[in-house]
Order: structure tokens, then sequence, then C-alpha cells
């Protein structure tokens, strides 16, 4: 038997794509924030794509991208949380892991929502839909942004401490299965089932969609 | 520590003294502290109430103009006058930073000292602004809404020549 029978698939493609992706473009809206914002605005538009395609897939997409399949309850957290050095491998999200998922999303989805509205202070520059609000309100959203952002950051610095936490503690590669989309950590067992190639087809519609029409608002 | 030195306008010399004396005490523990300290039971000079209020109308002018020259079809009758308000706001601004007003003076300001210690490239960048304002004015009522498109970029740049040299980083 080779060693690739015991690396078994956990994610799919459309979910390793749209988490690598929201990295890269956090990082390049992180960077070019109040500098370029031309880059900026087309950065947006991009993670703003990808929430909503990662909000669809997280009730149409493979088994593991789904949020039933893996937001668990106050009790399954705590008694995973308390049961940590030896819980075993989890397929996919952990119950602990889910909440750190959903933070993500949940500071992503506000970091737009301010975005759409932001005002620099020279009046100049603005989200596609600040033409709906004053000035001041504007504004507001753009400090709120700021503010939000440095929320966003801490998420992710915990998202990087928790892989390497498992690294670490729990000698648990967390980070190959998001890039290959396979696991090969001893004992997992589960399956992925994937979802169809035209609700991935519908899922980018629908991105792509939104995203135009809130460009075009603006 | 600094606003002791505004005080001592109407304080008089005993104040000034005081003042000093404070000022060599606390210069010592680094700007930051100092600033804040005074800024915080320092009354907010009209003036400086008055600025802002000022910036806030030309930012808020110059969205009027930038959110209308995004659509298919610009107002003008909306362009034309929030163009003459920002050109008439862009010629006032020498009048919005009297002496003891700056954070020198220990006064909660985002406006940096180098407006009364560099009077001359201030100054100069606030002519780029109202000769930037005026050629805005000119093309808004001209209605060339693709002069005025392309004239934003320099207006906005204008704003940033002040603002890089002479205002806190945002």
């Amino acid at each position: 038997m080779s060693a690739e029978a015991h690396r078994v698939r956990v994610w799919d493609l459309p979910t390793r794509l749209v988490h690598w992706a929201l990295a890269v473009l956090v990082v390049v809206a992180w960077l070019t924030g109040g500098e370029q914002m031309n880059i900026h605005r087309y950065a947006g538009y991009g993670i703003l794509g990808l929430v909503v395609f990662r909000l669809y897939w997280g009730v149409a997409g493979g088994s593991t991208a789904r949020f039933s399949q893996f937001v668990k309850g106050p009790g399954a957290v705590l008694a995973y949380v308390r049961g940590w050095r030896g819980a075993p491998a989890s397929f996919g999200h952990n119950p602990l892991g889910a909440l750190s998922v959903l933070l993500l999303v949940l500071l992503l989805i506000s970091q737009l929502g301010l975005g759409l509205f932001a005002v620099d202070v020279d009046g100049l520059e603005s989200g596609p839909l600040a033409r709906f609000v004053d000035f001041e309100t504007g504004r507001k959203a753009a400090d709120l942004h700021e503010l939000n952002f440095r929320l966003l950051q801490a998420a992710v610095a915990l998202h990087l401490v928790a892989i390497a936490a498992y690294a670490v503690f729990k000698r648990r590669n967390l980070v190959t299965p998001m890039v290959t989309g396979r696991d090969a950590t001893p004992g997992l067992e589960g399956e992925l089932r994937p979802a169809p190639l035209w609700r991935l087809a519908l899922g980018v519609a629908i991105a792509v969609l939104v995203v135009v029409l809130i460009a075009r608002a603006g | 520590m600094m606003q002791l030195f505004s005080a001592s306008q109407w304080g008089g010399a005993r104040m000034t003294l005081m003042a000093g004396a404070v000022a060599l005490l606390v210069a010592g523990c680094g700007q930051q502290a100092g600033e804040e300290a005074a800024a915080s039971d320092a009354p907010v000079p009209a003036a400086v109430t008055e600025r802002q209020e000022g910036y806030k109308a030309l930012g808020a002018s110059f969205k009027i103009i930038n959110d209308q020259l995004k659509t298919d079809a610009p107002d003008l009758t909306a362009i034309v006058p929030a163009a003459e308000r920002m050109n008439a706001l862009a010629g006032q601004i020498p009048t919005w930073f009297p002496a003891g007003t700056g954070p020198q003076d220990g006064v909660k300001t985002d406006a940096l000292a180098t407006v009364w210690t560099d009077p001359e490239g201030f100054a100069a960048a606030q002519a780029r602004l109202a000769d930037a304002t005026t050629r805005l004015q000119e093309l808004a009522m001209a209605g060339d809404v693709a002069g005025l498109r392309e004239h934003v970029r320099v207006v906005g740049a204008s704003c940033g020549g002040c603002h890089d040299n002479y205002r806190v980083e945002q």
C-alpha cells in the first residue's frame, strides 16, 4: 500500500483556493490601504467576491466546508477545549477552530461593509456606496474600517498561533492539507463529500454578480 | 505643559515665568506625554474649531463633486456650488492658523508645528490648493465634466501636498 492511500481528502479545491486568495488579498488590502486606493478598491472587490462565495459554499459546498458540518454548540466546544491535549485529530474543522472560522468571516464581512461606505479625509477617495451617505458618516465608516482591521489582524494572529500550537503540542500539520487538500495525520477518519461542479459554477456566478452590482452602484 | 505659554498671553509675566519653569521641567519627560497632559485641560481655541469645521466643509464639498463625477451623468447643479464653496474655503485657509493654536501651544490639534515654523512652505501649499480650486470652479462653471474628472486628481494631490508635511499622519 502506498503512502498516498493514508492521505485522506479533507478540503475541496474551491475551499482551498478561497482560503489562500483571501490570505493574499487581505495582505494586499492592508498594504495599499490609505496609499494605493485603486489597488485597495480592487482588493476589496476581490475579497467581497470570495466572502460571498465562501458563505454560499458554507451551505452548498463540499461537506467539510459546510457550516452545518463544523459549527458545534458551546457544549461540544467546551468538551473539546477540556480534552484538547488528548483529543483525537478532527476530520476538517474541530469545534474550536469552527469559532475561529466564524470570527474571521464575521470580521471580514464587517470590514467589507465599512469599506463600502468609507470616505478619506480629503473627500477624494471613497467606497462604492459612500455616495449614499454624507461626509461625516463616511469618515466614521473609515475610522471604524481602520479599527475593525485591528480586530481582523488580531483574529488572523490568533489563527496563526493556533496553527503553530497544533504543530508544536499535537504534532499536527494543518498547513499542508490546506494546500494539497489531503491530510496525512495517522488514524484520521472521514470522507469528504465534494459538491458537484454545477454548484461551483452557480457560486462563482453569484459572487461575480454581487461584486459587479456593488461596484456599479458607485 | 505648553498651553501655559498661551495662557501667559492673558496671565501676565508671572505666568510666563512659571510656564517657562514648567516647560523646562516637563521638556525632559518627552513631547508626547507633555502634549497629552496639556491637551486634556486646555480649552480648544475658537480658531481650531473654525478650521476643523472649514476642512470638514472642504472634504464634504469635494465628496459631493467626486460622488457626482462617478455617475454617468454628473449633476452640475450640485457640482458648481460645491466647487464655489471649496474655492472660497481654500482662500480662507491662511486665516485659520493664528499664533497660539498649534501643538507647540498645547492645543489638541492634528496640525503640525511646521505650519508655524515653515510659514513660507505652508503658504505655498495653501496657494497650490487655492489655484487648484479656482480652476475647479472654472471647469465646473464651464460644465466641462471630462476636465473636472481629470482635475479632481490635481485638487486631491494639493490636499495631500499639505497633509504630508503640515498635519499629523492619519
